[in-house]
């Protein structure tokens, strides 16, 4: 067979072209990007599979899920009883049983951010400097008030069980509208959770703007994780920082360039389909008996927690 | 032949939740040609990616050399740039494997890496861009070049590494008939040469021309059958089992008839 073939390609490597390399692996701040993003990817996967599953939660009619949300949306939010908010927990948590999810891991998650944005945003009403009342838990003494402007410090600071009570309320306000949120989020598929908003007549053209951006955004995570596979299968040894940069640099451009490729030919798709001017969506499957009464039975439930 | 690829009941799958490899056993000697074929998502280039180290598998091991490969093993510098020297590889689709500012820089990234002089590295990107007949292509933007010319550079941009071990994504996904059959004999010469070519492909075609030792997996994300490839290629009754081959229709004299056809064909 009559080789075209480069020469250096018919040799073999030298073999101790590694050996002087020692230490650790240095490839962290495009790694920790690209694991971060991959996560996104991941989180958006697992939503659109869990809702897919075959739960009772998952099985319901998305416009009837979308109804109970805004309708438990505006119950917790009119309710100022603790006993209330909590009742609402254990009604959703009750629900999150129903819907086939990890509850350890959606718990997880939940709490992470009704601690950041219930808890710690909420905290300082804790303190007698904001809410007056009997201080139950000392922190500081000043020996004296202070007064300026329209603010009041007392003499000692502390937490209060006023304090302590709204903060109790706006935490578990926060939890359970979250909670309500993950559980909509979580058994609805996208497209079907879309479909379901036009009921609130929001114009079919604007679902369909979501859908695409939802789409893309998976699309382009796709694409990150791929081009970064291929990427660290030719890192070798440690490359200079702004090497690094300038293939990242390259990377953005690439994936920009894409994008407007992507836009185009989906353009172009919509187009040959017969798109003039006017999305026109299919609509949902009829809402049956057993949605009626699922709405039927959270009207009540709603009612009876702000009567609590 | 020692064995310089080892993989014992590994088993990956994608976010916990879908599998895409199970209890995959197997082991690829030095010098080897080595395909493993399947259907579209039976788990080919999960397998090919987790001999690159580039992902993990969530049980199992896999060993390079005897060394175990795993995220912890890649940390050390030394067995990270011995895997990644060693190995080179094309992916299926070129967009996302060419990340420099021209053609030329594509191929002078890994030899450079790899120690190589600045004069070798060039002989080394020239030799290579005009035995696959791209000379033309040298100072060319990445993003200016055609599907077909993607796929030559990003096969090119692997060559100049001068890798041990070559892996294929589909190595006839996107090039044209005549750089297909190039491409074809190179393998067969960088094997011949002493390297290890281990390649994924649905095309039964490819298993006919290279002879390779063949693995096949199934739509259950296994080992379904491994062996040559004349004891692949002649179980029938096999290949249909796994859709590699299927009844559909073909017209011929003007008559439009159904049968089982493989779409290859054998050599005499």
């Amino acid at each position: 067979m009559e080789s075209n073939i480069p020469a250096f390609l018919l040799t073999e490597e030298p073999r101790d072209r590694f050996s002087g390399d020692a230490g650790k692996t240095r490839f962290s701040f495009i790694e920790r990007t690209i694991a971060g993003t991959a996560n996104s990817l991941r989180i958006l996967y697992l939503q659109a599979e869990s809702a897919g599953n075959s739960s009772f939660i998952a099985r319901l009619n998305p416009v009837t899920k979308v109804l109970a949300f805004v309708y438990l949306i505006l119950v917790i939010s009119f309710v100022h009883s603790l006993k209330s908010q909590v009742s609402t927990s254990g009604f959703l948590a009750v629900a999150f049983l129903f819907s086939g999810l990890n509850m350890a891991r959606v718990y997880r998650q939940i709490l992470l951010i009704s601690f950041l944005f219930g808890f710690l945003l909420a905290a300082p009403a804790a303190l007698n400097v904001v809410t007056p009342g009997d201080i139950l838990v000392s922190i500081i003494s000043l020996g004296e008030p202070h007064d300026f402007w329209i603010y009041h410090v007392p003499a000692r600071i502390g937490i209060t069980l006023e304090g302590c009570n709204i903060v109790a309320r706006i935490f578990m306000r926060v939890f359970n509208s979250v909670s309500l949120s993950f559980l909509l989020v979580y058994s609805t598929s996208f497209p079907r959770l879309l479909k379901a908003f036009r009921i609130f007549f929001i114009p079919d053209t604007l679902l369909m703007v979501f859908w695409l951006a939802y789409k893309y955004i998976f699309i382009l995570c796709r694409t990150v994780e791929e081009t970064y596979l291929a990427l660290k299968s030719r890192m070798i040894r440690n490359i200079r920082n702004e090497t690094l940069r300038g293939i990242a640099a390259g990377r953005i451009l690439y994936l920009y360039e894409k994008s407007q490729i992507n836009y185009e030919q989906t353009y172009a798709a919509m187009i040959s389909r017969g798109y003039a001017g006017k999305i026109i969506l299919a609509g949902e499957n009829k809402m049956t008996v057993k949605d009626l009464l699922i709405l039927l039975c959270t009207a009540l439930l709603g009612a009876a927690i702000l009567i609590l | 032949m020692e064995n310089i690829i080892s993989l014992n009941n590994v088993n990956y799958s994608y976010f916990g939740k879908i599998p895409a490899l199970r209890n995959i056993t197997l082991e690829i000697a030095k010098g080897a040609m080595f395909a493993v074929i399947g259907q579209n998502g039976s788990g080919k280039t999960s397998l090919l990616n987790i001999i690159n180290g580039l992902i993990f598998p969530d049980a199992g091991d896999y060993f390079y050399k005897r060394i175990r490969i795993d995220e912890k093993s890649l940390g050390n510098k030394n067995i990270h740039n011995r895997l990644r020297g060693s190995m080179g590889y094309i992916f299926q689709n070129p967009d996302i494997q060419l990340f420099c500012p021209t053609v030329m820089d594509e191929l002078l990234f890994a030899p450079l890496q790899l120690g190589c002089s600045t004069d070798e590295s060039s002989e080394r990107a020239l030799q290579t861009l005009a035995a696959l007949g791209i000379s033309y292509l040298k100072d060319r933007s990445v993003t200016m070049l055609s599907g077909g010319e993607k796929k030559k550079v990003a096969i090119a941009s692997v060559l100049t590494m001068n890798p041990e071990i070559l892996l294929v994504d589909e190595p006839l996904a996107g090039i044209d008939p005549k750089t297909q059959t190039f491409f074809v004999e190179l393998l067969l010469e960088l094997n011949h040469a002493g390297k290890t070519i281990i390649f994924t492909t649905h095309h039964l075609d490819l298993i006919d021309h290279l002879q390779p030792q063949v693995v096949v997996l199934s739509d259950e994300h296994t080992i379904q059958k491994s062996g040559t490839a004349s004891e692949i290629l002649n179980d029938e009754e096999f290949l249909i089992s796994v859709n590699m081959i299927h009844e559909h229709a073909h017209r011929h004299d003007g008559e439009t008839h159904r049968h089982f056809h493989a779409h290859y064909v054998f050599h005499s």
